[in-house]
């Protein structure tokens, strides 16, 4: 268990010997770089470089819908005395996030070679809950009991701190009303449903470029208009510098590209003097984590399950290359 | 697959969306010996996506799609063996998977995904 670790890295990669014909404009491949920026127990920066905006798309397609994860999908009732209808309640299990480290021992239900259920490809749950004693009682996380040995378990968010949360609430009991139910859980991806999604979010963005010609600006504009552009950034990207009374760009990376400041300078009749850009050759990206994986986790296997698919096309085309021939 | 036109293939992919459709695309687009490539998920309620390529004579079509994946694989695999050096450099660890050089990833892991 550990806490927030910020880690910023200038170059942390090493020359690959690679081969040397990969470097060739014709296969339209620079070499790629990626950077971690930084990582933390729930969320990833990196950057991707050199590489083209498809890849990057599909990457983040990838990281949202095609990394396997655990989720419960059968929900048995056995008793439900409760406020609220069964599948209500079903759909609300079916989206806690369970911890799902081991998720590449199970099959897929349908790919199993077992009849119905089997432990290679399904976790069980018993929930379980009487409110006997008080007016009402809250149904957490912590009432779902595995009734195997897998670590498949609700996940128990830590928060900065080092301090565990408080688990998720599925509902609440009112007196003398019962909950019992055996639950299934099995692996899935997000294509199927949004609950087997391992991201909370999965941000891409290009890096913007924000520059300003600071002597247009500083020269035509008076002190009360440069306090005023720089006001109007919604993200703060530009600072006043009150010993020079000058505008500065402070922080090109929050910009938004809204070009607010564009059209201020556009009003003011200082057209070249802003420009906002993107930089087209490289990507952040924020994943943050529902808890099911660790984010460094993610990014590595939607890698992976990235270079799965396009071997297996390969492999597939090179089939029907040689037969046409 | 070849139509009435030469060198001319249209290749239909099931099971798979834009994820792979544009990234193929996209880098035939690069190679120098393609002359046509686009690509088409003709349903959204239906999985698949159609590619189709128009080469100029100097390789199959089928062959162009085929230096494309082993390409973009490549780079993909660089790209992971990157990621790994970096989070091995910052926390001493490895996430999992051999490391040991680029090519070590290229057909690593299939079989548990």
């Amino acid at each position: 268990m550990y806490g927030m670790e910020q880690i910023n890295t200038a170059t942390g990669f090493a020359n690959a010997k690679f081969g040397s014909s990969k470097g060739q404009g014709a296969k339209g491949f620079d070499e790629p770089e990626i950077r971690i920026l930084e990582l933390s127990k729930y969320v990833i920066k990196f950057e991707l470089l050199n590489t083209d905006l498809s890849v990057a798309n599909s990457l983040r397609r990838i990281i949202i819908a095609e990394v396997p994860t655990m989720a419960i999908d059968l929900v048995e009732v056995k008793e439900n005395t409760s406020a609220l209808h069964d599948e209500f309640i079903a759909h609300r299990l079916g989206l806690i996030p369970l911890q799902s480290f081991n998720v590449d021992q199970f099959n897929l239900s349908d790919q199993c070679a077992c009849s119905s259920m089997c432990a290679q490809c399904s976790v069980q749950f018993k929930l379980h809950a009487v409110c006997s004693d008080r007016d009402q009682m809250e149904v957490n996380t912590r009432h779902i009991q595995p009734l195997s040995d897998a670590p498949i378990i609700p996940v128990q968010y830590v928060n900065d701190k080092g301090i565990e949360e408080d688990p998720i609430l599925i509902m609440k009991l009112s007196k003398n009303q019962q909950l019992d139910m055996n639950l299934v859980a099995r692996k899935g991806n997000g294509k199927i449903h949004a609950k087997w999604s391992p991201v909370a979010t999965c941000q891409m963005r290009k890096e913007p470029i924000v520059e300003i010609d600071q002597d247009k600006i500083n020269r035509d504009l008076d002190i009360e208009k440069r306090k005023e552009f720089v006001a109007l950034c919604p993200r703060e990207v530009f600072a006043f510098n009150d010993y020079r009374n000058a505008v500065e760009i402070e922080n090109s990376d929050k910009c938004i590209q809204c070009i607010e400041c564009l059209r201020f300078a556009q009003a003011n009749n200082l057209e070249r003097a802003v420009k906002i850009a993107e930089r087209e050759d490289k990507f952040v990206f924020t994943v943050e984590s529902t808890g099911v994986l660790t984010p460094e986790d993610i990014v590595s296997r939607a890698l992976q399950i990235l270079m799965r698919k396009l071997y297996e096309l390969g492999t597939q085309m090179k089939k029907y290359g040689v037969n046409a021939d | 697959m070849d139509s009435k036109i030469r060198n001319h293939a249209t290749i239909t992919i099931q099971q798979e969306d834009h994820t792979i459709g544009n990234i193929i695309r996209m880098q035939l687009l690069k190679d120098p010996r393609v002359r046509f490539s686009g690509y088409r998920k003709p349903h959204p309620l239906e999985n698949k996506v159609e590619i189709k390529v128009q080469t100029n004579g100097e390789i199959n079509p089928a062959t162009a799609v085929e230096q494309v994946c082993t390409n973009t694989h490549e780079h993909m695999a660089l790209n992971a063996y990157r990621m790994d050096q970096n989070y091995q450099n910052q926390h001493g660890s490895t996430l999992g998977r051999t490391m040991g050089g680029p090519s070590s990833y290229m057909t690593h892991g299939y079989s548990q995904m």
